[in-house]
């Protein structure tokens, strides 16, 4: 059934229960006597005028997951929001560890060749290109190369307000590229930080240090608000001893074979290796180190006057790369000389400017209009060399129209337009034309236009119905159109549980430089990538102490543009489908939160001639996905000891990599002479489970003087092994985190 | 540069606007029950009237009394205790359950004034000072609504000596004179005390609400007018 005419069923099926719910519903009340029943308010019997101070002090008000307004118990999406708060008493040093120990289902791995990556319900890639980061609300994404990677290594998090991560398929709302999942992070502004701050924090065993300020000004009668904020840091990062890289080879001492008649071969050092125990050689970067010759910093500065608000924001940042086994080792002579210079990071710079305008035109209608300017440096070397070096420039405005329609419907209108220029050169960065590793060097220059057109539909049928109804179209330069609609039905029988039914289909474009090849070899509307979705969920709020949930979801329809081996191509299609379940117990002393997340592969169909890493499934080799641990659990918790004192902690468990150890199976590398294979026979140390535990204690003597002692992968202290993780496409190899501590102290005047 | 293809354009905004268009049948056609569903405001609301009758709990003096030392206007002599409502409130009803309500042996009334954009002059100018005013300087608490932000320094000057506490939720209202502001923290409301504010109304905060606020300010604008004034 195409799309057209399952989106027609869609309608059919949402009018049909228009009615006969509509032909359910009582007699109204009159207008003026209240409703019997809140679907947002508690229990009736909890009246909040019933309630102390403390109790109010643990009610939730708010939600992010929609074009029109809503609540946050009717948004028609799984959203997890980190409040500031929560970012402080995780102690992460990185989103990327922020993210992990928090959103249920969610996954963090390594790779060899590109920056790190995370991943939703079973979504991973060798690039960051299935979700979209913003920052209020604008995307930052890298179109050339990556995608996402800005922000995310970055341990400066103090100008954060909350993220709110919207889990699934979003393409309806954000646009091409909300295909897993979408990360949204708001920042501090005068509006809710007034004051000053400063803090700094510094690490041991994995070595940091950094500072930050911030500074917040509202002037009520003239509605005019001042934000900036300023940090820096420099990770060391902690050395292969501490943060062993273990392999799954063991390479010979010396060579066994001459390179040629009358050559005997290099000398080489070292003892050999022995797979499975950690590589300490020099060839090895600390983990977590920042990307060659750059200081990660972070500016923020914002101004809000009346209906306006501009603000600007520079990041620069990356990190080093660990080398794969394949650069070291060339059987059967052994690990040596072969490479000089060993050194592998990628790293970015990033400037924004966003200037945003809201304005109630009438009681009804409200008008959202923006404009914003990006320049985007993309840098990644590779063994020493420059592998890709470019810069993207990219004008974006956006006009936004909410109308209350009737008094059950809301509507949301609007349209965007983006013009981006690629293959230019870096701006202060190594004198060096721009180079793509797809397109070579020169890269050429080029431009694209994209204009999108979207909308959505609430319709409050009555108390316990709402449906939303949502679509958006995108027309790119050298991309077919993409069409992302979204369907959903809210059911909220009673003041604590809460049905979800949701279905949407979300694409993603190419990369900017695949796409721009494809245009050079004839092709210049590429096939997007597309994931059709359907979700189930549940929430249910026991009592105002505890709050459970659970989702099942199917991506029943995912085609996928991934690596290819030689550039990202259509390869094939993959289905899977999982649980989520979570639950949340919170007083005023004690916060517990669990998670689990299951995902499993059920179907992947190749493509004729391609070939994929992401499973061995169309192989015969296994049925799971290669780079995900089918299951992953999270508890995250706090105890106010007393009135200073507060006890934090988290664990997070990958329980294990069955794809993976499939796919090595299938294939497990080949080490040249006698197509010998790079992993050892019987290694599983790289498959099993990964755990993280981290613990924190925080001193707050004072309201505006905060210390904290972080502990982080503490269960590496007993064996490192239990804090490893995993690479994208890996050989069954591994690095753990390194079993560290951090102190941070911030102050308020 | 190369123009944006034209492969399927057509087609694609065919398909966009069907979808649109059966949303506006959908409007046009659909049952039209009265809004049962509660706005998120109307949650965040209530949540701010049960704020503001707890505050009643912990505060004496000014206009409350008794308290300790002289109060600074004379203490209502009826058993009642008047929340006065002032401006555009996005849930009237939420304030509106606070009547018949009892605290420190008075019963609470509740009374709705007009916002300074609903009293404009016959010439359609905003009044310096609130046509209402001596009702208004009769209520032991005021709310200021959202939509009173722009009149904060016409209003709050006039009321800082009169015993009242003053509550808000804008940005800023602490720092313009206001005594109590409740923000939204981590999702949930939460309130900050200008005590500065409080002092000048002879208002005495029980420390055991001091401890509960997110922040306390010792020093407004109000008060460094008073002193440029001296």
């Amino acid at each position: 059934m195409d799309a057209t005419r399952m989106l027609s069923a869609q309608i059919a099926l949402w009018l049909a229960l228009s009615v006969s719910v509509g032909a359910g519903v009582p007699d109204a009340p009159e207008p003026n006597v209240p409703a019997r029943t809140d679907p947002n308010a508690p229990e009736a019997k909890e009246d909040f005028l019933d309630m102390s101070l403390e109790e109010l002090m643990t009610v939730e008000v708010r939600s992010s997951a929609t074009l029109t307004q809503t609540s946050a118990r009717l948004a028609p999406a799984a959203v997890t929001t980190i409040t500031k708060e929560q970012i402080l008493a995780s102690g992460a040093r990185s989103l990327f560890e922020l993210l992990d120990i928090y959103v249920p289902n969610l996954e963090w791995i390594r790779h060899h060749w590109e920056a790190d990556h995370l991943g939703l319900r079973g979504i991973i890639n060798d690039r960051e290109d299935k979700y979209l980061l913003l920052v209020n609300g604008r995307v930052m994404n890298e179109r050339t190369h990556f995608g996402a990677m800005s922000e995310r290594d970055l341990v400066l998090l103090r100008d954060i307000h909350h993220i709110d991560v919207v889990r699934g398929p979003g393409s309806a709302l954000y646009g091409p590229g909300a295909v897993s999942m979408v990360i949204n992070m708001v920042t501090d502004n005068a509006k809710t930080f007034q004051g000053t701050e400063v803090s700094g924090r510094a690490g041991g065993v994995e070595e940091f240090s950094s500072g930050e300020f911030k500074h917040g000004e509202y002037v009520p009668a003239q509605d005019l608000g001042v934000f900036v904020y300023a940090g820096a840091e420099n990770y060391p990062g902690a050395g292969p001893a501490d943060a062993p890289q273990v392999y799954a080879f063991n390479f010979p001492t010396r060579a066994e074979y001459s390179w040629a008649p009358d050559d005997p071969g290099p000398r080489l050092p070292g003892e050999g290796y022995q797979a499975g125990t950690p590589f300490l050689d020099r060839s090895i970067n600390a983990d977590g180190a920042t990307h060659h010759g750059h200081t990660p910093m972070k500016i923020h500065a914002e101004v809000t006057k009346g209906n306006w608000d501009f603000w600007t924001r520079y990041t620069q940042g990356g990190r080093q790369l660990t080398t794969d086994m394949g650069t070291l080792v060339h059987y059967p002579w052994g690990w040596g000389d072969w490479v000089s210079n060993y050194l592998s990071s990628s790293g970015y710079q990033q400037a924004t400017a966003f200037l945003g305008y809201e304005k109630e035109l009438r009681d009804d209608l409200t008008l959202k209009a923006a404009l914003s300017y990006d320049i985007f440096d993309f840098e990644r070397i590779l063994q020493g060399s420059l592998a890709d070096a470019h810069r993207e420039d990219e004008i974006y405005g956006k006009v936004l129209l909410n109308w209350q329609a009737a008094p059950n419907h809301k509507l949301a209108f609007g349209s965007e337009y983006t013009h981006e220029e690629f293959g230019l050169p870096s701006l202060g960065w190594p004198e060096a034309p721009p180079i793509s590793s797809l397109l070579g060097s020169p890269m050429p220059r080029w431009s694209t236009d994209m204009i999108s057109f979207l909308g959505e539909h609430q319709w409050t049928i009555n108390e316990r119905w709402t449906t939303f109804l949502g679509a958006r179209l995108d027309e790119h330069t050298y991309s077919k159109d993409m069409f992302s609609p979204r369907a959903a039905v809210v059911h909220t029988p009673n003041g604590k549980d809460t049905w979800k039914l949701i279905w949407s289909q979300s694409v993603r474009a190419n990369f900017a430089e695949d796409l721009k090849a494809a245009a050079l070899a004839g092709d210049d509307d590429s096939r997007p990538e597309r994931l059709d979705s359907v979700e189930l969920r549940y929430e249910r709020q026991h009592n105002r102490w505890f709050d459970t949930a659970a989702s099942a979801f199917v991506h029943y329809n995912f085609e996928l543009l991934t690596w290819s081996g030689d550039h990202v191509a259509p390869v094939g299609t993959q289905r899977e489908y999982g649980v989520e379940l979570e639950a949340l117990y919170h007083t005023d002393r004690t916060r517990l939160g669990v998670s689990h997340g299951f995902t499993k592969l059920y179907d992947f169909d190749l493509e004729p001639n391609m070939a994929t890493v992401n499973t061995s499934e169309p192989y015969g080799y296994g049925d799971d996905l290669a780079n995900w641990s089918n299951n992953v659990t999270k508890i995250v918790g706090q105890r106010k000891l007393s009135r200073e004192w507060t006890l934090d902690g988290s664990l997070r468990i990958y329980w294990g990599f069955p794809g993976l150890e499939s796919y090595n199976e299938y294939m497990p590398g080949s080490m040249g002479v006698g197509s010998t294979p790079a992993i050892e026979p019987g290694w599983e140390k790289g498959y099993r489970a990964n755990y993280y535990l981290n613990l924190g204690l925080q001193y707050q003597p004072k309201k505006n003087l905060i210390f904290r002692l972080d502990g982080y992968n503490l269960l590496g202290i007993f064996d490192s092994d239990l804090n490893k993780r995993n690479y994208y496409s890996s050989l069954g190899d591994y690095r753990s985190h390194a079993a560290a501590v951090a102190l941070w102290a911030i102050y308020q005047f | 540069m190369h123009g944006l293809s034209s492969h399927n354009r057509s087609a694609g905004r065919r398909r966009f606007a069907r979808f649109l268009a059966w949303g506006v049948i959908l409007v046009l056609a659909g049952p039209r029950a009265p809004l049962y569903a509660q706005e998120i405001s109307d949650r965040e609301y209530k949540v701010k009237a049960a704020f503001v009758y707890n505050f009643l709990k912990f505060v004496v003096g000014g206009r409350f009394g008794p308290g300790d030392g002289q109060a600074g206007a004379a203490v209502d002599p009826n058993a009642v205790i008047l929340v006065g409502v002032i401006g555009k409130i996005p849930a009237q009803e939420s304030f509106a359950e606070l009547r018949g309500k009892s605290v420190q042996n008075k019963r609470v009334q509740v009374r709705f004034f007009q916002g300074f954009e609903e009293v404009r002059d016959v010439e359609q100018k905003i009044p310096d000072v609130h046509p209402q005013m001596q009702q208004i300087r009769r209520c032991h608490v005021l709310f200021l609504c959202p939509s009173e932000k722009p009149f904060l320094g016409r209003i709050l000057p006039a009321l800082q000596k009169d015993g009242i506490l003053v509550v808000g939720d804008t940005p800023g209202f602490l720092e313009a004179g206001g005594t109590i502001n409740l923000v939204i923290e981590d999702k949930k409301v939460r309130f900050e005390i200008n005590t500065a504010a409080a002092a000048r109304a002879k208002l005495q905060i029980r420390s055991s609400l001091l401890r509960l606020a997110l922040r306390t300010l010792e020093h407004d604008s109000l008060e460094r007018r008073d002193d440029e004034g001296r």
